[in-house]
């Protein structure tokens, strides 16, 4: 189970399913349950059963009911993450998580509450 | 010269910006400019500038606006396409379709109207002669129709 908590975080963009690029605007509703990488505008909420990534270049704001997210752009939003959420150093996060396990790095901006459902936390 | 018939390519999906895969539902509109295909379930609005493409699996419900859309699933909806349309023969379109060039491959389903309307005379022989016939109505109502383009024959309407 370890070893895939690592996994969450260092992914190829080949092995993501839908990539979303930088041209794109939606708005709406997502859902998905394998794995899908935003690299533009999106507007609205987003479930999902699996990874969802958030690109350098994305800007979301939704509502996000995910199961791991790692951020390397901006969202404004609600997050509920039943695995783990990463912000990476370029990331911009406005609004509340939800999860048990989180990584912010250095460099991230995060603006909002986190709360940890507890199962492990482990905060590195 | 005559309004050119657009080539239809086999688009390999190595070449689409953005593939949307068979798991993700989307409920709203999307706005793009390069090329989509999707492959899931869509509902509601797409604005394109470039090319969509909807396969085999995918379920489209929405109006689409595009500039050329290749189909092999399923839409439900109006399509305006500003260069082309192309049904597959897997493509089920209930729908009207509104474009200067349609393509409907053997096997495809198609309920709905067909509008076409093309920017360019296709059958002009001499466009010059032809465009000043068009252009007969601005001069005079100009009046003064000094600065005239085609010479000669404005100067029958400087009254």
């Amino acid at each position: 189970m370890i070893g895939e908590k690592k996994a969450a975080t260092e992914f190829d963009e080949k092995d993501i399913t839908t990539i979303v690029a930088d041209d794109l605007e939606i708005k709406g509703t997502i859902r998905f349950k394998t794995s899908v990488m935003l690299k533009g505008a999106f507007e609205g909420e987003i479930y999902s059963e699996g990874l969802l990534v958030v690109g350098p270049t994305a800007r979301v704001n939704a509502s996000i009911t995910t199961q791991t997210l790692v951020s390397h752009g901006e969202i404004t939003g609600n997050v509920i993450a039943n695995e783990q959420v990463t912000l990476k150093s370029t990331s911009i996060h406005n609004g509340d998580i939800s999860t048990p396990n989180i990584i912010i790095e250095n460099g991230s901006v995060f603006n909002g509450s986190c709360a940890m459902r507890a199962k492990d936390i482990t905060v590195r | 010269m005559a309004a050119d018939i657009p080539e239809i390519r086999e688009i390999q999906e190595g070449q689409i910006t953005t593939v949307v895969a068979e798991d993700l539902e989307i409920k709203g509109s999307i706005r793009f400019k390069s090329s989509v295909m999707l492959k899931g379930v869509f509902e509601g609005e797409i604005f394109s500038e470039g090319l969509l493409v909807v396969g085999p699996t995918a379920r489209v419900t929405a109006s689409i606006n595009t500039k050329t859309l290749i189909s092999h699933g399923s839409i439900t909806g109006n399509v305006v396409a500003g260069e082309q349309i192309v049904l597959k023969s897997s493509a089920t379109h209930n729908g009207d379709l509104n474009t200067p060039f349609v393509m409907i491959e053997n096997g495809a389903v198609f309920n709905g109207s067909c509008v076409m309307e093309r920017r360019q005379q296709p059958f002009m022989s001499e466009p010059p002669a032809e465009t000043t016939a068009y252009a007969e109505a601005e001069p005079a109502a100009a009046e003064e129709g000094s600065e005239s383009t085609y010479g000669g024959e404005n100067e029958e309407y400087e009254s």
